[in-house]
């Protein structure tokens, strides 16, 4: 397999994944929207020193995992990329902040040190969060709930297309990078003359595709709405309301708890740390 | 006007241009009555698809006029003529959208407000239709070509349209599921009018030939006159159905 062709496979995978019919996958969009907006809202807003507070927020990812039955490792490997952009945001911190805040050991911990750590782990919180969602939750549900919460109609149908379209073009340029190489069978990689002639064709190409795609849902009743009730005609329990709202509550009442409650402190003193 | 009831397709002195400067279809006029199946025939670049296109309102600011089911078609009352036709792309692989066969077949009856079991009838009937109830599981992502030409086919069924317009329903096919769309073809209930240059399909399926060359209508006449002529093929830039050419 090619890159493209990998990447491809990925979306597919974790487009497989939402479509599971776990319990999870069945809870009504929004809640899980709502919680993956909270547990950033809350990473975001602990203190640049409290890195322990913060790991407790770990809980309700790992839950996810656990209960949508995701793989770390798939995780892992999907976020790779995103990783070097979260830990690039605190990378300054270490050099401007170098007061000693702790020793481990004889090396000296300074608050640079600690508060990039804390900027790090918010991020991969947020990242994690995103991917729980995404992982669970078919693509037109969270729309469908974005449109509940008054999101405008262009944006939510843009997302959706965009969701829909990375594939097509991922697809296209797989197509555009092999119809080179085949002809051109000494090289490694697309020499950089012909970078700007592929980027355009394919850019033009896609927008074609992108046009029949719209058309298509247009031609189809579409008018920015997505239809209620599409995705749980298929599912059985539909979404679930009453279990839906118990979860949101436990949930939304642990995260805060977490937050406002120092819990790591608590546990270490528990422990007579 | 007393044909008004006879004939669910109506257009009059239809012309379009994409850019003023080069016209694509010239004072074209035919209508189609229920139940007919019309091919449209044409050489690479005659306007077919440009025509289907109008004729949904994909395209607009012709001249001329355009009739479907007693309405008329213009840029206020799109959606009520799009409830009646339904319009099958030449490219089928970008038709689809949603994740499975059957949230994609669900998608149009959903958006016209029936009911979660009148839409679950309505998808497995139109899927049925095409013989392709064992995909309606499927992700649509890992459908074949072929596969997703049926499900695209489908999704227009689901809505039950008395038009149905289909672009190259044949191209990607191969023998055997080609065999199954004509067979499709043919059970389909209401108005057909297929755009193709695949003259075994027409000469398969279709009483009608309109016969388009650089976007005027050169000949509109029964399908048994215009596929024999071997002439007015040629000079059209098409050739005899193969199943006629072996015995002229
Ligand atoms: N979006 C567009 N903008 C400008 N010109 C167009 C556009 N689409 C088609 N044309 C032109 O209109 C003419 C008719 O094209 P059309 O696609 O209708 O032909 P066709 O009969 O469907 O051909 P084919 O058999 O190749 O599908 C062609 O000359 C084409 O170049
Ligand atoms: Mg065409």
């Amino acid at each position: 397999m090619s890159r493209i062709e990998k990447a491809v496979f990925e979306l597919n995978s974790i487009e497989d994944l939402s479509r599971q019919n776990r319990w999870v996958n069945r809870l009504h969009p929004s809640v899980k929207l709502l919680l993956t907006l909270l547990l950033a809202v809350l990473a975001v807003s602990f203190d640049k020193y409290n890195l322990p507070g913060l790991l407790g927020l770990f809980v309700y990812p790992l839950f996810v995992f656990i209960a949508g039955g995701l793989r770390f490792k798939d995780a892992l490997r999907r976020l790779w990329i995103v990783l070097p952009l979260v830990v690039v945001t605190g990378i300054t911190n270490p050099f401007f902040d170098r007061q000693v805040q702790f020793y481990i050991g004889n090396f000296a911990v300074t608050g640079g040190m600690v508060s990039m750590a804390t900027l790090i782990v918010k991020g991969i919180l947020c990242v994690l969060g995103a991917y729980i969602l995404i992982a669970t939750t078919p693509i037109e549900g969270i729309c469908r709930s974005l449109r509940a919460f008054r999101v405008p109609k262009t944006i939510v149908t843009v997302i959706l297309l965009i969701y829909r379209y990375v594939t097509v073009l991922l697809q296209e340029a797989d197509r555009v990078t092999n119809a080179y190489l085949l002809r051109a069978p000494s090289e490694k990689g697309i020499g950089i003359r012909a970078w700007g002639p592929l980027a355009g064709g394919l850019l033009l190409r896609s927008m074609d595709r992108a046009q029949v795609l719209y058309e298509s849902m247009q031609l189809r009743g579409f008018d920015g709405e997505f239809p209620e009730g599409l995705h749980a005609l298929f599912y059985e329990g539909r979404d679930n309301r009453r279990l839906s709202i118990i979860y949101f509550a436990v949930w939304a009442v642990i995260l805060v708890l977490l937050r406002i409650v120092p819990v790591a402190g608590i546990v270490g003193s528990v422990f007579g740390i | 006007m007393a044909d008004k009831n006879e004939s669910c397709l109506l257009v009059r002195n239809v012309s379009f241009a994409y850019e003023k400067k080069y016209p694509v279809l010239h004072e074209i006029s035919f209508e189609a009555a229920p139940g007919e199946t019309v091919g449209i025939a044409g050489a690479n670049g005659a306007g077919k698809s440009t025509l289907l296109k109008l004729l949904v309102g994909l395209e607009t600011g012709f001249e001329g006029s355009i009739e479907i089911c007693g309405i008329r078609l213009d840029k206020k009352n799109l959606a009520a003529v799009r409830r009646h036709i339904g319009y099958v792309f030449q490219d089928s692989d970008s038709q689809l959208f949603m994740t499975t066969v059957e949230e994609d077949v669900a998608f149009a009856p959903l958006n016209y407000g029936y009911s979660a079991d009148e839409t679950k009838k309505r998808v497995e009937n139109a899927l049925r239709s095409v013989n392709a109830e064992h995909l309606a599981k499927k992700p649509v992502y890992r459908l074949s070509g072929g596969e997703k030409r049926l499900v695209s086919i489908a999704t227009i069924l689901s809505l039950t349209p008395e038009v149905v317009l289909m672009d190259e329903p044949s191209s990607g096919l191969d023998p055997k599921n080609r065999r199954n769309l004509i067979g499709i073809i043919r059970d389909l209930p209401g108005t057909k009018l297929i755009a193709s240059h695949d003259m075994d399909l027409l000469w398969d399926t279709c009483s009608r030939i309109l016969l388009i060359r650089d976007g005027r209508i050169v000949c509109d006449g029964p399908a048994d006159d215009i596929m024999r002529n071997e002439e007015l093929l040629r000079e059209n830039d098409l050739e005899l159905p193969l199943s006629l050419q072996g015995r002229r």
